[in-house]
């Protein structure tokens, strides 16, 4: 699959990354779809059958009907030859993969937009389930999109996801024991987020992305390590009691980690 | 060993497959000829190519009454190809495709072939259908053919018929049309303890911004003409009961299991020394056997760092959902990607009995292992000989390979 200059109507200026099974590239959008601005991002992915395709456009039209400000905008999605593609909006902020661009407290309202976000999936009763820094995205005014849902999926379905590797050091190890994703499992996710991109830190540490078995069983048998050490006390104590084993301890709503974090910021949202 | 894989593609039209051995018809005609050639190839079966291709003609009538007919006769080093009545069947040898069609019957060897395929406009390939055996309504089909030597790349048939431009397929994802989609319903809220009600998950945006008046039209003109649309193809050719959606473990399908309870309450495997949850030594507990819901029991995880939780039996396989243990509705089947090719279609089971869990091959062709540390070698299994797993063990399937990990019971 090589990066032809085109995919449908979209003109693909620049590869952008891989990511989740797929590539993403700064493209030029199609004047039918109205935008007032000059580039979105395409992800394109191997396509499938149509079953699969049915699959794809119904998780994202799920994700886009929630319509949130902090989620990431989706355009359209279509499949061309043999691939599959959905537009996106661009952020051109990148990720909080490399969060350097803001300061501290615009680190934790990134992230507790995200878990406004996130929130809002919620009500629509929708898990994200691969919340990490990668997929806080950044906009050009500083504010968070919360991207991709990746795995996202209906919360009523029981089926347990097969993550990819790139998340294990975000996935509630419960989930890893067999435990159902829900409102906790994001919770811990946005925390585990929180910490890696406050303190440059994983709350497991050295996790090995090429021995993901072994990976998998440091999770299962060690509890996540909060480096009090980096990290001021209040959001400190609100990361730990969001990683807590017993999901009671844990903020009930992503919303109500926002809260909490809009306490520790410094400011509210801008 | 060369292996064939016939797929029956849905849609507007009428026709049937017939499959018997490596003998394949596609047939869109009517009336007793038609049903005379049916039979005769279901009839054939497994005999030689040339003693097959032999009989046209001659045994079978394959005059105009018959209608068009595609006749392939899947050899290990070639296809024997016969069309008649026209139809543009397509056969891919080494990366050219031919397309095979003319008047009268027209007929062909083609060595090495890669694939083959007859796609009319607007037809979907059935991914949950392969034919073994029998015959089936069908609009069209495609033949996967993969050879052991030099392992080919199978991509998906271009379309045989229009050459059209490649016309967007676009959803518009800011204005879905909700029909597809379940009615939003918040997450349940875990209760926290008693001082601090959790605070009612109040709706945080208005319930739904009804989609303007009316769903943009699709985006394209040629949405319902001729161009394969393909969503709305696949929304209307694929009737409703016939894609499978994940099976969901209900209530009634939760196993009980006795186990006892630590001194904080968390529910343990009677045979464990310390709790699975805490830690806390199990001399402390009553050492009154409960019964309870069985937490699942560990969790597999395969070498591209994929995991599944072992809440239940399971069956893997490259296309389990047959497999009469997953029908009876006592197993949930768990279809994996043959990126080694070495899988089997119901490959092998990891069984849950009581707190034990179990590997069982299931007749697979390369076989189910399990690694044994002390030989430093994988004991291949027996066919329906379960053996237990203990937590850290490797196991393989084919040549796939995943960890069997759990926080229950520690070696």
């Amino acid at each position: 699959m090589q990066d032809a200059g085109r995919i449908a109507d979209y003109e693909l200026v620049d590869p952008l990354a891989d990511g989740g099974h797929g590539r993403f590239h700064l493209a030029v959008p199609p004047a039918r779809l109205g935008l007032d601005v000059d580039r979105v991002v395409v992800k394109v992915v191997a396509g499938g059958d149509d079953t699969a395709f049915r699959r794809f456009t119904r998780e994202l039209k799920l994700f886009a009907r929630v319509a949130h400000p902090n989620l990431v905008r989706l355009y359209d999605a279509g499949q061309h030859e043999d691939r599959f593609f959905y537009s996106m909006e661009w952020c051109p902020g990148g990720s909080l993969e490399d969060p350097a661009a803001l300061d501290r407290s615009g680190r934790i309202r990134a992230v507790a937009q995200a878990a406004r976000a996130a929130h809002a999936l919620h009500e629509s009763g929708i898990v994200h389930r691969d919340i990490r820094p990668g997929n806080v995205l950044v906009r050009a005014d500083g504010s968070a999109a919360l991207a991709d849902l990746g795995l996202a999926q209906l919360g009523s379905s029981s089926m347990t996801s097969m993550a990819p590797m790139a998340s294990i050091g975000f996935v509630d190890p419960e989930l890893l024991r067999g435990g159902s994703a829900g409102r906790p499992t994001d919770v811990y996710a946005l925390a585990a987020t929180l910490h890696r991109v406050l303190t440059a830190q994983d709350v497991f540490a050295g996790l090995d992305p090429a021995d993901p078995m072994l990976a998998v069983r440091t999770v299962l048998r060690r509890p996540p390590t909060v480096r009090r050490d980096l990290l001021d006390d209040d959001v400190a104590a609100i990361i730990e009691a969001c990683l807590d084993v017993a999901v009671e301890a844990r903020p009930p709503t992503a919303e109500a980690l926002a809260d909490l974090l809009d306490g520790c910021s410094g400011g509210t949202e801008p | 060993m060369t292996a064939h894989v016939v797929i029956p593609h849905h849609g507007a039209g009428t026709g049937r497959l017939v499959r018997q051995g490596r003998t394949v018809l596609f047939t869109t005609g009517e009336g007793p000829a038609t049903a005379a050639l049916v039979g005769w190839c279901r009839f054939v079966g497994d005999r030689s190519a040339a003693e097959v291709l032999a009989d046209l003609g001659r045994a079978v009538d394959t005059g105009p009454s018959v209608g068009p007919f595609v006749l392939l006769v899947l050899d290990d080093d070639a296809v024997e190809v016969a069309v008649s009545g026209g139809l543009p069947l397509a056969v891919r040898a080494g990366g050219s495709v031919e397309v095979v069609a003319g008047d009268g019957l027209v007929r062909r060897r083609v060595a090495a072939a890669d694939g083959v395929w007859l796609v009319p406009d607007g037809s979907v390939a059935d991914p949950l259908l392969e034919l073994e055996r029998g015959v089936v309504a069908a609009a069209g089909f495609e033949v996967r053919i993969s050879r052991p030597a030099p392992a080919a790349a199978w991509a998906s048939p271009p379309a045989v018929a229009a050459v059209s431009a490649p016309t967007p397929d676009v959803v518009s994802l800011t204005a879905p049309d909700d029909e597809d989609l379940p009615p939003v319903e918040p997450l349940p809220v875990v209760a926290a303890p008693a001082p601090e009600p959790a605070p009612a998950p109040e709706p945080a945006l208005a319930p739904e911004p009804a989609p303007a008046p009316e769903p943009a039209p699709a985006p394209e003109p040629a949405a319902a003409a001729v161009a394969a649309a393909v969503p709305d193809a696949v929304a209307s050719a694929v009737p409703g009961g016939s894609i499978v959606e994940p099976i969901e473990p209900t209530e009634d399908e939760q196993v009980h299991v006795q186990g006892l309870r630590c001194s904080r309450d968390h529910f343990n495997d009677p045979r464990v020394r310390y709790c699975a949850v805490c830690g806390i030594a199990m001399h402390q507990a009553s050492f009154i056997l409960e019964e309870e819901v069985r937490p699942p029991l560990g969790v597999l995880t395969f070498s591209d760092g994929s995991h599944r939780s072992l809440a239940r039996t399971i069956v893997l396989g490259r296309d389990p959902v047959d497999d009469p243990a997953v029908l009876r509705g006592e197993a949930t089947a768990v279809p994996l990607v043959d990126v080694t090719n070495t899988l089997s279609r119901v490959h092998a089971e990891i069984r849950l009995v009581g707190w034990d869990v179990l590997i069982v091959d299931r007749g697979s062709t390369n076989g189910t292992y399990v690694w044994d540390e002390a030989r430093r070698a994988w004991d291949r299994l027996g066919v329906d000989q379960p053996r237990a797993l203990l937590p850290g063990t490797h196991v393989a399937f084919g040549r796939q390979a995943a960890t069997f990990e759990s926080p229950l019971r520690q070696r």
